[in-house]
């Protein structure tokens, strides 16, 4: 029972994120892959993962949101997919709005997406965003930049 | 279109139900072959390591003769420079072709920073690193030659501040203040000129090096005083 007790306090810690912080993974995932499914099956694995590393995992929030978007990426080039196409027979089901604003996230690169989603709509840190991508915090704020700006183009309000 | 208003639009996600997926992950077994950041062996990264040194050398060649003046002396003629116009700021300016201007469009924790940075010297101007739990929209400004000018026209959105009456224009580089808690190097000296344009509170955020020509402190007070509203 003692030997076992910072694994629960651990998988205690992980519950609590799912609880406060997976809904909002999910949809990030859902904007960033363009399928609800691959979106779920990102998640779930991301805090499988998280689960069997128990208390090697400092902090357990910041690690499966990382995860999760890599295993995402992954996921995305196994299936070959190109993210040029949204994925229409999974986000036809999704209100007008909302299908509208992710067929436009899906056009501009994955690497701005990640960081639009991260950043702008999860307000993930930097730094985070930074990991999940790959790159260094000052070419995450060229990606955001610029991703922010295709992203009003394709919604047609860039008046600039 | 605002950060506010992007922002805004990103929220609309938050109206998707999401699923109940904790009792599938306590009972799921993870994939052993999931795509996580995997160490790749040494004999794999031999080629990366030998480009990346190519690329280390080419790149602080680079940055050496970037760093250095441009060489050329920009125009104090108004008429034949660039416009920038920055929309979120309602505001426009001119620039000499010759310098270089950076766009600013960035998130510092719960503030927004839009603008531009113009400079007489080609230079990637970053914030300095806080660590994970702080930002600032200060400009790094140190390790810049001793001639640098640089001017941050900006805005950074926070909370609270009321509406501004408009400053009379044009703006006028000498009637700027010290700044403090800039990062520069010792000796150096960063200005700071507050302005109201259209109701926002903007401010231009300036460093003369102390061996920066009399001509370029010209084409700074050109610069500043060219600002001028655009319509909303």
């Amino acid at each position: 029972v003692v030997q076992d007790a910072p694994v629960t306090e651990a998988k205690r810690a992980l519950e609590r994120v799912y609880v406060e912080q997976g809904a909002k993974l999910w949809r990030a995932l859902v904007a960033y892959t363009g399928d609800p499914d691959l979106a779920s099956d990102s998640l779930a694995e991301s805090f499988a993962q998280a689960l069997a590393r128990g208390t090697a995992i400092r902090e357990p929030g910041s690690w499966v949101w990382t995860a999760a978007f890599r295993i995402a990426t992954g996921q995305l080039k196994e299936r070959g997919r190109t993210l040029s196409s949204p994925a229409p027979e999974r986000t036809t089901h999704l209100p007008e709005p909302i299908a509208d604003l992710i067929a436009a996230l899906v056009q501009i690169s994955p690497k701005q997406r990640m960081a639009v989603v991260l950043h702008d709509y999860a307000d993930r840190p930097t730094d985070e965003v930074a990991r999940a991508i790959g790159a260094s915090r000052a070419t995450v704020h060229v990606h955001l930049s610029k991703g922010r700006r295709r992203l009003r183009q394709l919604l047609g309000d860039d008046d600039g | 279109m605002t950060m506010a208003e992007h922002r805004s639009r990103l929220r609309i996600l938050d109206e998707l139900d999401a699923p109940m997926l904790w009792t599938e992950i306590e009972a799921r077994q993870p994939r052993a072959a999931t795509v996580l950041a995997r160490p790749t062996p040494w004999r794999h990264r031999a080629p990366t390591i030998v480009v990346a040194v190519a690329v280390a050398v080419a790149g602080t060649l680079f940055a050496v003769r970037a760093l250095a003046p441009t060489g050329r002396v920009a125009s104090l003629d108004t008429s034949t420079w660039s416009t920038r116009e920055i929309v979120e700021m309602r505001l426009a300016f001119s620039y000499p072709s010759e310098w270089h201007l950076q766009p600013v469009d960035e998130r510092l924790g719960r503030a927004e920073m839009i603008g531009s940075v113009v400079s007489n010297i080609d230079h990637r101007f970053l914030h300095p690193d806080l660590g994970p739990n702080s930002s600032t929209s200060a400009w790094d400004l140190r390790g810049l030659p001793d001639d640098a000018v640089v001017l941050s026209i900006e805005h950074v959105e926070a909370i609270g501040l009321p509406p501004r009456g408009d400053t009379d224009r044009p703006l006028d580089l000498d009637r700027a203040q010290r700044s403090v808690g800039q990062y520069v190097d010792p000796g150096w000296v960063g200005r700071w000129l507050p302005f109201g344009l259209a109701g926002m509170h903007d401010s231009v955020f300036f460093l003369f090096g102390p061996e920066a020509t009399e001509h370029d402190r010209e084409v700074a007070r050109r610069i500043v005083a060219s600002i001028r509203p655009i319509p909303g």
